[in-house]
């Protein structure tokens, strides 16, 4: 506190300002003096004022030796400005101590200071995204959603400028101190009464990426930051979205997006599609606190972020690192679930910086299930006398036994910024491992697996580079490379029932729990993605986007409970055989402005070239072929976007995109196993049309309400499934057929109508029918539903808070959530009803608190999930756990 | 005074009886037995309550040939029906009788019906198996998504109205499924297994065999009337467990008293089978018959593959290999023989055409008289014949696209059709008039109140045809719409 004092105290010199507050000590250099200098050098001045007052002055004499001449007298001045005067230049320091006087010259380029303050509007409001520039230079920032700005200049005088629409613009001069921070409070005066009434709301980042002409959604995390949520609850409380798991934390998810999943929606971290970071980073145990936000493409992916997604993508959001910080947070809760996580960064000078990211989950996953087929073995006397065994099967509740999940992961990141040859340039190295036990497959069946586990572990690099070439090109790279090592073992004679025993009345005779053969594959890949985009400023009105998207991946591995497939003597498991797929996206994107601003465009071209390779033999043929081959392929997509803004609170989007998404390893060369290669597959294709309209409505004291409408329409042709022959004796391979027609409207209505209390409703239609038609003659489905998919659900969310409980500045929030989803059948409804088929009506409330001590950083938490304990279900109608808590504390420095 | 006495005596008379029945209203009243009856029906069970006087025996005539002497009796009906019930009062010397109308009925939920058709068709996907009754063969275009959608059906056996399938929630193991009076189809039974099931088959009310790939040494018998396992089939002194200790069942037939079970090596390698005999009566393994290399069965034959005499025929599938085919065929194991018999290999696709280079054969069934019927592959796609000739038919010489190509085409290129088998002349003809369909295509035979029928499913066909073998006509009974035409099985018909 005393320093800081003391830099108010030189900034009040500096600056020339009177200062009302200064209760900063009295030192030799507030002494005032009178003297006189006469075409005196720096040195002969700070002698000669040595001199007469007696104080040792220290200085660097290479400094001083200019061919500065003084001639000026003070009268009464202090010996502080008296110096600064002789000095001539704004780069030292001074320090006094007793009776001597150091003169500290210190390095203005590379000794910034920090300029941080408050913008409010004369009803105390704060205003946010308003810019604050210092006048003449290119030194400024916007305020953020608090109307809070921060940012940096070399030390000097300056005018800081402050102007936004409908307000007088401010101006005052301030001194910029190296290493220090310069507070000021703005307020804005409005320019007329007329206006006053208005709050100029600015815009979060998130709102300002909502409103692009793609249609996106963000969600900021960190309202979620302080709760023991999920990244799937948070999906689900989304509109179009689904994240399906087979089970507890850390089990597998498949998203749903607008009715569509599978290959068809990317999932994407910080832009590089998951698959290529394998084994480390997956939705279902990536913890909140490391996340900024989660972007939800639906249909249109911007250039920058899209691969080949056909049915949009979901792109996870990193927190960017700008100043030090340390967040910690434990979890704990039912099923011994354990989940902690560590991030963070330290600013080691203005531009040199460390982050740290880190997490680590555990859960036993042994959640009650109810109704659930058991079967187990009875003993009899046979028809022939003797003892035999015979299986029944009744319905049970059981509790899952072999469900265990473990991951954790550490990513460390060294950054620098403002060099010469680059803005921003980071390298991140990380390491990441996790364990799986698996108790069933997608289905509940009346066996359970008691023995099949999975782990992998993966070792990541990332270099990140972003540089601005003149004023107006931009350049940003991304690369990544990483090394997987997998390991799936599901081997075993022991036939387990649902009580955790193992029977002794039989065996397993596949030797298999879930696959159909026994795997004991230990697999290694690597891949690699590197991913360059410039973006050039050509006018006010328009910018051109160059995106260069490169990935490759090699497969290969080793079991040695594999079929050996008979090519050579000795025969070769054929996961040894290595397999490579590579893909590189090109594309362009051209944003433009047009009609005063009120209209955005973007359109948009990529090609699309692929390359796999694998080594084949024919099981089909008997006929065997050791041959490396290589399969080649090129496409082109196209689209665009349109956004219309009547003003900041209402807007009109449409967007638009012929999507391509090229055909995986898996699909054209099948699984070494079950499936055939099929080299005749084609891309898929998919149209995506989308259409929205936004309005905000803002009521006085920071009430408001918001509506969101979206309509979209997807036709996607040549949708490739694998098709399995009656036939036994013909394999299956994957084949291009099926065609869907999807639309959809989706409400998203937010508002507070209190200070307090935030109110959020997400609700989605959707009617997702297979438009395929074989031929005339044959119309099998066309028409129908796809199933599996809810075609109505919503989710309510409530929050209210009390920001300021006793005065303590402690803050309570209260939380709470309902999902509803409809009911839906797992395959296509025929005439007669068989509630077998049916996946109920679930309704599932959520409610927590939350109690945040600001002052200590702590922020203590409580969830409870499935209030009701109801019977909830996933993917195929497996049971999801009933009542269960979280309880969160997180620490933030 | 004559009068008086008389008066007198019937009055003791009375006055004695009464006394015995302790019926007070008969005083003053007619002696003679009047005779009356209520009652309450559940279902086929009716409950009687006698409300005859003057009476002491009974006899109840309950109009379906059979009697009762009881005095409230309870009696069920074997079916439903109006029934004329008379009740027969004595007191010794004189008797009266009543007649009431009773008119009896199942819940139609718990009626089975053994006549009718249950008609499936899958959609496109494969996810969902759609099952229709019908109570008469439908005509015209047909729509065959109205009925009950299941997520599995693998259709096994019929016997007694009853289908036998694969489980239809996708389960491992067996159901029985049956006709309620409202023609719904509803679940009565499931056997459960560890491992997948592959096949069931029924040889009367009391006795059927099933598999459990997970217990292949072990066949399970079962009574298909309460859907209980009974006993077992123990064949693990099978020399061919001692070869392949996972060697599974892929198909049986059963013949009298003993069980067929065409066993395959595990892992599937498609060029080895053995036939296994068992005995349903001891339930212990009864001889391995002698295998005949290099032939491959398939699970694609019906249950009816044994004729009036005896003879069983077995169909194989051929083997679809460019290099080294096998073409499909059937051998016959004679009526009183426990062997194959060694002159009998009969190839059908190749008695038609010699050359054929893809020479399947499936979906074989025995109709009557002598003959069957299955599907053969019987000409070589032109495009693939092209291919072969661009090398001079030296495979060696093509690129694996092209052989993938090959396959692709013959798997898929309609050049299959369904043909008719004398099965004693060995002689072969094509059904007539029949749509061609892929070798692999989901087409059928199958017999429907009493003639050979054909389910034929290619590129633009998913229909119904019937052949009548007596004047070699065949003519076409409804085409499908909506989902791909199954399995039409007329469920009057045992082990179809």
């Amino acid at each position: 506190m005393p320093l800081k004092c003391t830099w108010l105290v030189f900034i009040l010199f500096w600056g020339g300002f009177g200062c009302p507050y200064s209760y900063g000590q009295e030192t030799i250099l507030d002494q005032e003096i009178t003297i006189a200098f006469s075409k005196a050098t720096v040195r002969e001045a700070l002698t000669q004022l040595s001199r007469q007052t007696g104080y040792v002055i220290n200085f660097s004499s290479s400094k001083a030796d200019r061919n500065r001449r003084i001639s000026s007298s003070f009268r009464n001045s202090s010996i502080a400005k008296i110096i600064k005067d002789v000095w001539g230049r704004n780069n030292i320091l001074l320090e006094a101590d007793g009776t001597a006087i150091d003169i500290l010259v210190i390095k203005t380029e590379n000794r910034k200071g920090t300029i941080t303050g408050t913008i409010t509007n004369n009803l105390n409001q704060p205003l946010p995204f308003v810019s604050v520039i210092l006048k003449n230079t290119t030194y400024g920032a916007p305020s953020n959603e608090n109307g809070n700005f921060s940012f940096q200049a070399p030390p000097e005088n300056y005018v800081i400028m402050v102007s936004s629409i409908g307000y007088e613009t401010f101006q005052k001069a301030i001194t910029v101190i190296p290493e220090s921070e310069t507070e000021i409070n703005i307020v804005l005066k409005a320019k007329d009464e007329k206006l006053q009434e208005v709050v100029v709301k600015g815009k979060s980042k998130e709102q300002i990426k909502r409103e692009e002409p793609i249609k996106v959604d963000v969600v900021n995390l960190a309202k979620f930051q302080t709760q023991p949520v999920s990244v799937p609850q948070i999906l689900n409380r989304t509109t179009g979205v689904r994240i399906r798991q087979f089970g507890g934390l850390g089990s597998p998810t498949q998203v749903q997006l607008n009715g569509l999943s599978g290959a068809a929606v990317r999932q994407y971290y910080n832009g590089i599609p998951m698959e290529f970071l394998n084994g480390g980073i997956n939705l279902d145990n990536l913890p909140t606190n490391a996340i900024d936000n989660i972007e939800i493409y639906k249909g249109v992916v911007p250039i920058e972020i899209g691969t080949d997604a056909l049915a949009g993508g979901i792109n996870i959001v990193p927190k960017e690192i700008d100043r030090s910080y340390t967040d910690i947070s434990y979890e704990f809760g039912s099923f011994n679930t354990h989940i902690a996580t560590v991030n963070g960064a330290q600013m080691l000078n203005d531009n040199w910086y460390v982050g740290f990211n880190g997490f680590f989950n555990y859960s036993d996953n042994d959640y009650r299930m109810r109704n659930i087929p058991v079967a187990t073995f009875e003993t009899f006397i046979n028809a022939q006398g003797n003892e035999q065994s015979r299986i029944v099967e009744t319905v049970e509740t059981v509790d899952r036994f072999h469900d265990v999940h473990q991951s954790s992961f550490l990513d460390m990141q060294l950054g620098v910024k403002n060099l010469k040859w680059a803005d921003k340039i980071s390298i991140s190295m990380g390491f990441s491992q996790r364990f799986d036990e698996l108790q069933t497959g997608q289905r509940i069946r009346a066996r359970p697996a008691g023995e099949t586990e999975q782990r992998a572990s993966a070792f990541f690099q990332t270099l990140k580079y972003e540089k601005k070439l003149k004023k107006n090109i931009q350049l940003k790279y991304n690369g990544n490379y990483t090394l997987i090592n997998e390991k799936f073992r599901d081997s075993t004679l022991n036939l387990y029932n649902w009580f955790g025993e193992i029977e002794t009345e039989n065996i397993l005779l596949s030797g298999a729990e879930i696959l159909n053969e026994p795997t004991l594959r230990d697999g290694e890949n690597f891949s690699t993605t590197h991913r360059l985009t410039g973006k050039f400023k050509l006018s006010d009105r328009f910018e051109f986007v160059l995106n260069n998207f490169f990935a490759y991946q090699r497969i290969v591995g080793e079991d040695p409970a594999a079929q050996r497939v008979p090519l050579d003597n000795p025969t070769v498991d054929p996961n040894t055989i290595p397999s490579s797929l590579g893909r590189n996206i090109l594309a362009a994107q051209l944003n433009s402005k047009w009609l005063d601003n009120t209209m955005e465009t973007s359109l948009f071209g990529k090609f699309y070239s692929f390359s796999n390779k694998t080594s084949d033999f024919n099981q089909t043929s008997n006929s065997i072929v050791f041959d490396a081959i290589r399969e080649t392929g090129e496409d082109f997509g196209f689209g665009g976007a349109l956004k219309l803004a009547w003003d900041a609170q209402r807007y009109l989007r449409i967007g638009y995109e012929n999507a391509i998404r090229v055909p995986s390893a898996r699909e054209v060369f099948g699984d070494f196993i079950q499936i055939v290669p099929n080299f005749l597959l084609r891309p898929e294709q998919s149209e995506n049309l989308n259409i929205g309209l936004f309005y905000r409505h803002d009521f006085s004291d920071r009430t408001f309400a918001s509506l969101q409408v979206d309509w979209f329409l997807r036709d996607l042709k040549d949708l490739i499934r694998l098709d399995v022959p009656q036939s036994p004796n013909l394999p299956a391979r994957f084949i291009n057929q099926a065609e869907v027609e999807s639309q959809g409207v989706e409400i998203a209505l937010k508002m507070a109508p209190l200070k307090r209390l935030d109110l959020d409703f997400a609700f989605t239609f959707q009617d997702i029918i297979n438009s395929e038609v074989p031929n005339e003659n044959n119309t099998n489905d066309s028409g129908k539903p796809i199933p599996n998919i809810p075609q109505l659900f919503y989710n309510v969310g409530l929050g209210y808070r009390l920001d300021n409980l006793f005065n303590s500045g402690n803050a309570l929030a209260f939380f709470g959530n309902y999902t509803h989803i409809d009911e839906f059948s797992l395959i296509f409804e025929g005439e007669v009803r068989n509630d077998a088929n049916f996946i109920p009506v679930q309704d599932q409330i959520d409610a927590g608190l939350s109690y945040r001590l600001p002052k200590l950083g702590l922020t203590f938490s409580l969830q409870l999930n499935n209030l009701t304990d109801a019977e909830l279900f996933d993917n195929f109608r497996l049971p999801k756990p009933g009542r269960n808590y979280r309880f969160k504390i997180r620490y933030e420095l | 005074m004559k009068t008086i006495n008389r008066f007198f005596a019937l009055s003791l008379l009375i006055l004695l009886c009464s006394c015995g029945s302790d019926d007070d209203d008969a005083l003053g009243t007619d002696r003679d037995p009047v005779a009356g009856f209520t009652f309450e029906t559940d279902e086929l069970r009716v409950t009687f309550e006698n409300t005859s006087s003057n009476a002491n025996s009974y006899v109840w005539d309950f109009g379906d040939d059979t009697t009762s002497e009881e005095v409230d009796p309870v009696h069920t009906y074997q079916q439903g029906g109006t029934y004329t019930v008379i009740l027969t009062g004595t007191n010794g010397t004189e008797s009266n009788a009543t007649t009431q109308s009773i008119t009896v009925s199942l819940d139609p939920e718990n009626v089975r019906l053994t006549s009718g058709f249950v008609i499936t068709a899958s959609s496109e996907d494969g996810s969902t198996t759609f099952l229709n009754y019908f109570a008469e063969l439908p005509t015209g275009t047909v729509d065959l998504t109205q009925g009950l959608a299941v997520q599995n059906f693998g259709y096994l056996d019929t016997f007694d109205g009853a289908i036998f399938s694969t489980r239809t929630d996708g389960s491992n193991g067996y159901v029985k499924l049956g006709i309620n009076g409202n023609g719904d189809i509803v679940e009565d039974g499931i056997l459960p297994t560890t491992g997948s099931g592959r096949w069931i088959r029924v040889r009367d009310a009391e006795t059927g065999v099933f598999s459990d790939s997970n217990n292949p040494k072990n066949l399970p018998v079962f009574n298909p009337t309460t859907m209980e396992v009974t006993g077992n089939i123990d064949l693990s002194a099978a020399p061919v467990f001692t070869e392949f200790p996972m060697a599974f069942v892929q198909t049986a037939v059963i013949r009298g008293d003993y069980v067929y079970a065409v066993m395959e090596e595990f892992p599937q390698f498609l060029d080895n089978f053995t036939v296994v005999r068992g005995s349903l009566t001891s339930g212990t393994f009864q001889n391995q018959l002698d295998s005949n290399s290099g032939v491959t069965f398939t699970g694609n034959f019906l249950p009816n593959v044994v004729d009036e005499e005896g003879n069983i025929f077995m169909p194989h599938g051929g083997v679809i290999n460019l290099l080294a085919p096998i073409p499909g065929g059937i051998l016959k194991i004679p009526a009183n023989s426990t062997e194959f018999d060694p002159n009998f290999d009969l190839r059908p696709n190749n008695v038609l055409n010699p050359d054929q280079l893809v020479s399947t054969f499936s979906r074989f069934g025995y109709y009557q008289d002598g003959l069957g019927y299955g599907l053969a592959a019987l000409e070589n796609d032109p495009q693939a014949l092209a291919l072969l000739e661009s090398v001079d038919g030296d495979i060696s010489q093509l690129t694996e696209e092209q052989i993938n190509l090959l396959l692709f085409l013959a798997n898929t290129s309609e050049v299959a059709n369904f043909v008719e088998i004398d099965l004693n002349t060995g002689s072969v003809a094509e059904v007539p008039n029949l749509p061609r369909s892929g070798p692999f295509a989901s087409s059928n035979f199958t017999i429907v109140a009493g003639l050979p029928h054909f389910v034929v499913n290619n590129l633009s066909t998913s229909a119904l045809y019937r052949y009548d073998p007596t004047v070699n006509e065949t003519v076409e009974v409804f085409s499908a719409t909506g989902a791909t035409l199954g399995r039409v099985l007329d469920i009057g018909n045992d082990n179809l």
